[in-house]
């Protein structure tokens, strides 16, 4: 029992580590420009897909493969940003969530259209290894991505307290900031918001590839990744980076209970619950600025 | 009580009547059946409108309700024999049952935290009835027993369930209508444009939110029974998919939103494109109908936001005065 309580706790804490990583864009496009973004999971699922294909065409490591999902994200981002929010920023006040459901959407049909309801697992060796830590086995690939996750976060983390862009997409937010004197320091506020999409992109390319390499990647999987998402961000609350990290890890932790109360399909029912009863209880969520 | 049915009602019921008799009189039953998808699909896009159209509520999750319709009257059905007339009051009670325990918590919160929920339970929904297999037959789902008997709500004849589809669009547009233009409607109008302003003016924000959400889970879950009944077979990956949710959602947003005129226009048009896409690509392409849907939506949002029925109407009116 102890030892299935270790196995879970430890695994939380990877899947935390990873979570934050995945999520801090959604919850900077959400906190910075009050845009929620439906497609967030389907950026994750393009750059899952250019993993599995360049992995399972070029036989790369798919290490080698980030800065192009980088790239990838950063784009996706790009034109999400120009094409489907700016354009729609004056309108109804839900119309960037419909927009960016569309995409959503899209990606799904594409992803779908082309390579069929399948699910692909991308073959690396780093899963195939596992580690054993004092009675605690996890996989290398579960592993590096955790690492790498959380060495990326204190680069986002460092992004946003020392440098002069960062601070500038700060401010401009009203949960943290404020968007009116940002505007009279001489912020572009449009330029602000193009910078955060596509870091937020960026930031999935990465993820993106930590994840093909220890979950299957499928049309649908974008979706109980954006559900997952919100859940964090929510959980966590708006504008806190610590936030992120420990709704990360709680939910975690809480699908690796899922799990063994209900089976390994049905661990969600555990995550939405909480979400609802976070709704219920604390909408600002844990370390929730507003 | 003298009930009055506006014009633009009885120039569009009576236009479908007309249309579909005709396809009836040349033997057309494909085009039958896909006039009776039509209106269901405007009847769910309907439902959906009171609930956003009128009091601003975004959801994304209308497929529990619609399936929480289909499966209670299906396990009535098959378990006890309940007529599904009776199990359709069921399954719509079941529905509002489920907004009300999800529109507790959720509705007190502004905005895009509502639409989050509904996907939550939506989700929850779905796996909960393929993990109750025990009651709902999991993954596998329900087959409807044949009796060929209209007590049961099972008919030969494909003009009959246009005729019942016809009835249910017919109440509901007549129901919408009055919420447009009563004491009501006014009320989630305001809400749905300032939430603070309205309550300040003394408007329970929260209890008119929660009555839009009511009556549109309420209706939902009936058009499932209908839908359970009309294709003898109910799984969650057919009634309880997400995708069902966002046709549902996209009937709405493309047709119009606040009025009862634009998921019947999206309907037409979302259920045409989908039927035309299944018939020429068969099975083989299983995305192109999203890539349309995405679309569709982009499109709309961007270019019309009002959705294409005000657009069409402005068009015309240009076109009559010119």
């Amino acid at each position: 029992m102890l030892g299935v309580l270790a196995q879970i706790l430890a695994f939380g804490l990877v899947l935390g580590c990873i979570y934050s990583l995945a999520f801090v864009g959604l919850g900077l496009a959400w906190g910075v420009m009050h845009v929620i973004n439906f497609a967030h999971g389907e950026w994750i699922m393009v750059t899952m897909y250019s993993t599995y294909w360049l992995v399972v065409l070029f036989n790369l490591d798919p290490y080698l493969i980030i800065p192009l999902n980088i790239a990838i994200g950063a784009v996706i981002g790009f034109v999400t940003q120009k094409q489907l929010i700016e354009p729609v920023l004056k309108g109804a006040p839900l119309s960037t969530i419909l927009s960016t459901f569309g995409l959503s959407t899209l990606l799904i049909g594409i992803a779908q259209a082309l390579w069929k309801q399948n699910f692909l697992s991308t073959p690396n060796k780093y899963i195939e290894v596992s580690v054993n830590v004092g009675g605690v086995r996890l996989s290398a690939a579960h592993i590096i991505a955790a690492i790498m996750s959380v060495a990326v976060m204190l680069g986002v983390y460092a992004f946003f307290k020392k440098t002069l862009t960062g601070k500038a997409i700060l401010a401009t937010s009203d949960v943290i900031g404020d968007p009116e004197v940002a505007s009279l320091m001489g912020i572009n506020a449009a330029k602000v918001r193009l910078l955060t999409l596509m870091l937020a992109g960026a930031l999935t390319g990465i993820a993106g590839t930590l994840i093909a390499t220890f979950y299957y990647v499928y049309p649908y999987v974008g979706l109980t990744w954006c559900l997952l998402g919100f859940v964090i961000v929510v959980l966590g609350g708006l504008g806190s980076f610590l936030g992120l990290f420990i709704a990360g890890i709680i939910v975690g932790v809480l699908e690796g209970v899922g799990s063994v109360l209900l089976g390994t399909a049905y661990s969600y029912l555990l995550v939405y619950a909480v979400f609802l009863l976070v709704l219920y209880v604390r909408p600002r969520g844990l370390m929730g600025r507003r | 009580m003298r009930i009055e049915i506006p014009r633009e009602i009885a120039a569009i019921f009576a236009a479908l009547l007309l249309v579909s008799a005709l396809f009836r009189a040349l033997r057309l039953h494909y085009i039958v059946y896909t006039l009776t998808l039509i209106l269901l699909w405007a009847y769910l896009g309907q439902c959906w409108n009171i609930l956003y159209g009128y009091a601003g509520q975004l959801s994304f999750g209308h497929a529990a309700f619609f399936g929480l319709g289909a499966y209670a009257s299906s396990l009535l059905f098959t378990n006890y024999g309940v007529t599904p007339w009776a199990g359709m009051l069921a399954g719509g009670a079941l529905a509002a049952l489920l907004a009300l325990i999800m529109g507790y918590p959720t509705l007190k919160l502004r905005g895009a935290y509502f639409a989050l929920a509904t996907i939550a339970v939506a989700e929850m929904v779905r796996l909960l009835t393929l993990k109750l297999d025990f009651i709902t037959n999991g993954p596998l789902g329900i087959i409807l027993p044949i009796t060929r008997s209209a007590a049961y709500m099972q008919f030969d004849d494909s003009f009959y369930w246009f005729l019942l589809a016809y009835v249910m669009l017919f109440l509901l547009s007549m129901v919408s209508y009055r919420i447009e233009k009563s004491k009501l409607g006014a009320a989630f109008k305001m809400i749905s444009e300032d939430e603070d302003a309205s309550a300040s003016v003394g408007i329970d924000v929260f209890k008119y939110k929660m009555v839009a959400l009511l009556l549109s889970a309420f209706f939902s879950g009936i058009g499932g029974t209908f839908f359970a009944q009309l294709t003898g077979y109910i799984r969650p990956d057919i009634v309880l998919t997400p995708e069902r949710s966002d046709e549902i959602l996209i009937v709405a947003i493309v047709g119009g939103v606040g009025t009862f005129i634009g998921p019947i226009v999206g309907s037409m048009i979302l259920i045409l494109l989908r039927q035309t896409i299944f018939a020429m690509l068969g099975g083989g392409y299983a995305g192109v109908h999203l890539i349309v849907y995405g679309l569709l939506i982009i499109m709309v949002v961007r270019f019309m936001p009002e959705g294409i029925y005000p657009y069409l109407r402005r068009a015309i009116g240009r076109y009559l005065a010119a």
